[in-house]
């Protein structure tokens, strides 16, 4: 057979699986690594019958339900990554959730509201570019993309009042009004653009960065 | 259902307050969009820690617990606090630059690597298995498959060291005490030893007891003893006298695993004797008295009912009443210590679990501590796999707690599958053991994902990830090891008080007649468990 490695790795989920099959024909519930391997294995031979990616996605979600696993385990089986064989080589497949769940969740998420963590200082901005524009939370607002308009002066000094990890996302010709709060700490700027670099209370930090952005034709500057 | 900032530990009745998130609204996010990008949380100039840890829950005997980075720099811990950027965040303890690695342990708890002060290494397997189960630092007394109960001869010390270039762990050596003379145990020890052991199997009687002791406080390391359990020249008061009041650690303190029977137990509670359980009397369970008779007599060569005694000294071995004071004295803190007594009657790979068994299993029966988490009974349980065993031993500048100064040895659990299944295991804050899938596949968690070595466990890693605990006259010996050499220090003079957490002294006594275990005139006793948590929950079995 000259067995590759991943194919050593397959075998071992066949292997658990075949445990959880046997074990769950006894009518026992299913604990943690039998849920998991035999949602796992069910998977991987959807793809084996032939079905296509979403069909494979939805048999993950199929296999199991909360009623034969034992009390703790739905909740603990969160996510299931496989890779099935399909026509057109391995594919990555992810389950989440997939004892509690039907179906696969959807990832178009409703729009969401930004959270502010703070009132802050009301700035509105405008993506006049022709790309998407996405604001992080810890980013120096006066040196965002030069196509975005809003008022660079206000924006001095200034972040996001969002959680870590959150944007705010300006599609091309959208405007928001976004709450911003002052840059913490020690207040020094480095390399977030190619505007400021240094401490932005030091005296005409702010007239020379804004004398920089109207030369490189920063939109509010 | 817990309340919604209580976090349950697996499926055990053990809840923790985690907190509050120190890094507030600063959290450390990576991935696309995340903070982590060169200006934000993180600073071009030089400054921040080489390695933190963030976003973790972190569980330590001396931190206690808290939402906390950890930066960790040449392997050590040398911040704890808020990570980030100081150019932007207020209050940053860990500073973050462009060139830290960061181990993004959202969702995770950290504890400190275990430390196993009871390893027979009868086969090597005992490595990964101890790896697999959270533990970073053994205390070893064999080499194979050999009547040695000690690490001895020289040759062999030095063929254990040259193995142990390929595995990720601490280690130190115990060399046999038992030796009425202290010739053979000073050269034992000089070839690379960092304690001594004394075990009846080999002698256990006063002149080997007083010799050890002698050879322990000229050096600086610990004595660990398994007492006479035939009381064949010496009972329990004549170990006693011959300890003479100096510090000692009394392994398998229960008995089961060995010492005077019936009442090696009556060890406990006194100042001067550090005490640890084995794996496996712990916790209590309605198995645990079968399962011992047939274990003892495999471990031990007895031939019950083929060959005269065998069967009595069985029967005094192994019994109902200190098993089920055990767990008790666990949690009044009488006991200051867990251990393995791997592939000598323990299981390496279930410390951490047992351990946690026995807490779930004592707050099921005995109850909170009033407030509504258990965060000081897990802190307690936590301190006898970890600071103690380091403190006990002489190790704990280096390792036992997360404490600023100490080798980065973390182990990361998901909450849900806590000391059941480690995500991932650092050795001097490099990742050589945890969770990882198919080599092939388009990401690391691809089915099925194993608990195994990870990068610095292969190759010449695990010499630099790793320390070599040595006595002082060890310090300097010939050994085929590259990695570095720390002193066991700190050992002699130890009392009850210096064991975190677990600092309850009394009178303990066995009561053979009444069959039961007293502290202080109170019964102490549990009910036997059916079953445990952390456990069938998850495991194939």
């Amino acid at each position: 057979m000259r067995l590759l490695p991943r194919e050593i790795d397959r075998l071992l989920v066949f292997q658990a699986a075949e445990l959880a099959r046997r074990r769950r024909s006894r009518g026992l519930l299913l604990n943690q690594a039998e849920a998991m391997a035999l949602i796992s294995d069910e998977t991987l031979e959807a793809a084996r019958d032939g079905l296509v990616f979403a069909a494979v996605e939805q048999a993950g979600y199929t296999v199991l339900g909360p009623e034969d696993v034992l009390p703790e385990v739905a909740a603990i089986v969160t996510r299931i990554e496989l890779e099935p064989l399909f026509g057109d080589g391995p594919r990555l497949v992810v389950l989440h959730e997939p004892i509690m769940r039907s179906a696969p969740p959807s990832l178009e998420g409703a729009a969401v509201e930004p959270t502010w963590i703070a009132d802050g200082v009301a700035l509105v901005l405008t993506n006049r570019a022709e790309v998407p524009v996405a604001i992080t939370s810890h980013f120096h607002l006066f040196e965002v993309n030069r196509d975005v308009e809003l008022d660079r002066s206000a924006a001095w000094g200034m972040r996001l009042a969002l959680p870590a990890g959150a944007k705010l996302v300006l599609e091309p010709g959208a405007s928001a009004t976004a709450r911003a709060m002052p840059i913490a700490g020690l207040r020094v700027v480095r390399g977030h653009g190619p505007l400021v670099d240094g401490a932005l209370d030091a005296p005409g930090a702010r007239d020379a960065a804004l004398a920089r952005a109207r030369d490189q034709g920063y939109r509010g500057a | 259902m817990p309340d919604d900032d209580l976090v349950r530990l697996a499926d055990s009745s053990l809840l923790i307050d985690p907190g509050p998130d120190e890094q507030g609204h600063d959290e450390i996010a990576a991935g696309w969009g995340g903070t982590m990008r060169d200006g934000l949380a993180v600073r071009a100039e030089r400054g921040g820690v080489e390695i933190a840890i963030t976003g973790a829950i972190v569980i330590d005997p001396m931190l206690g617990i808290r939402r906390c980075a950890i930066g960790i720099t040449d392997g050590r811990i040398v911040a704890i606090g808020k990570a980030g950027n100081p150019d932007t965040m207020d209050g940053v303890e860990v500073v973050l630059d462009t060139a830290t690695a960061v181990f993004d342990a959202r969702g995770w708890i950290a504890t400190p690597g275990g430390i196993d002060t009871h390893v027979h290494l009868l086969s090597p397997q005992v490595v990964d298995a101890a790896l697999a189960g959270g533990i970073t630092s053994l205390v070893i007394q064999d080499f194979g498959p050999v009547w040695n109960l000690g690490s001895n001869p020289p040759e062999a010390m030095a063929a254990t060291w040259g193995s142990f270039e390929a595995h990720p762990v601490n280690v130190a050596l115990l060399v046999r005490g038992s030796s009425a003379r202290p010739g053979p145990v000073e050269r034992a020890l000089a070839a690379g030893g960092a304690g001594l052991k004394i075990h009846e199997d080999v002698g256990a009687g006063v002149p080997q007891i007083r010799c050890a002791l002698d050879v322990a406080e000229r050096h600086d390391v610990q004595l660990a003893i398994h007492t006479d359990g035939l009381n064949e020249s010496a009972g329990l008061a004549d170990t006693l006298a011959a300890i003479d009041g100096r510090t000692i650690h009394a392994f398998h303190i229960e008995g089961a695993g060995g010492g005077h029977a019936p009442n090696v137990f009556e060890l406990a509670g006194r100042s001067h004797v550090l005490t640890s359980s084995t794996t496996p009397t712990v916790p209590y369970g309605v198995s645990t008295v079968a399962e011992h008779r047939a274990m003892v007599a495999a471990v031990h060569v007895l031939e019950p009912g083929r060959r005269h005694g065998d069967s009595a000294i069985l029967n005094h071995r192994v019994r109902r009443a200190t098993m089920a004071a055990e767990p008790v004295l666990h949690d009044l803190g009488v006991i200051h210590m867990m251990s393995s007594d791997s592939q000598g009657m323990g299981r390496i790979g279930e410390i951490t679990s047992r351990t946690f068994q026995c807490a779930s299993a004592m707050r099921e029966e005995r109850g909170g501590e009033g407030g509504r988490h258990d965060n000081e009974r897990v802190l307690r349980y936590l301190a006898k796999l970890t600071i103690n065993p380091a403190i006990a031993h002489g190790m704990a500048r280096h390792v036992g707690s997360l404490e600023l100064g100490k080798l980065a040895d973390v182990v990361f659990w998901r909450p849900d599958m806590f000391a059941v299944r480690p995500e991932l295991v650092l050795k001097a804050g490099l990742p050589v053991w945890g969770a990882s899938g198919s080599g092939n596949a388009s990401t690391a968690m691809t089915e099925p994902v194993s608990v195994q070595r990870q990068v610095a466990a292969y190759g010449t890693a695990p010499g630099r990830v790793s320390l070599a605990f040595l006595a002082g006259s060890a310090l300097a010996a010939d050994l085929p090891i590259t990695r570095p050499r720390a002193r066991v220090e700190g050992c002699r003079g130890l009392t009850a008080a210096d064991m975190v957490r677990n600092t309850r002294t009394g009178v303990v006594r066995v009561d053979a007649v009444r069959d039961v275990v007293t502290l202080d005139g109170e019964v102490v006793a549990a009910e036997p468990v059916s079953r445990v948590a952390f456990s069938g929950t998850y495991l194939l079995g």
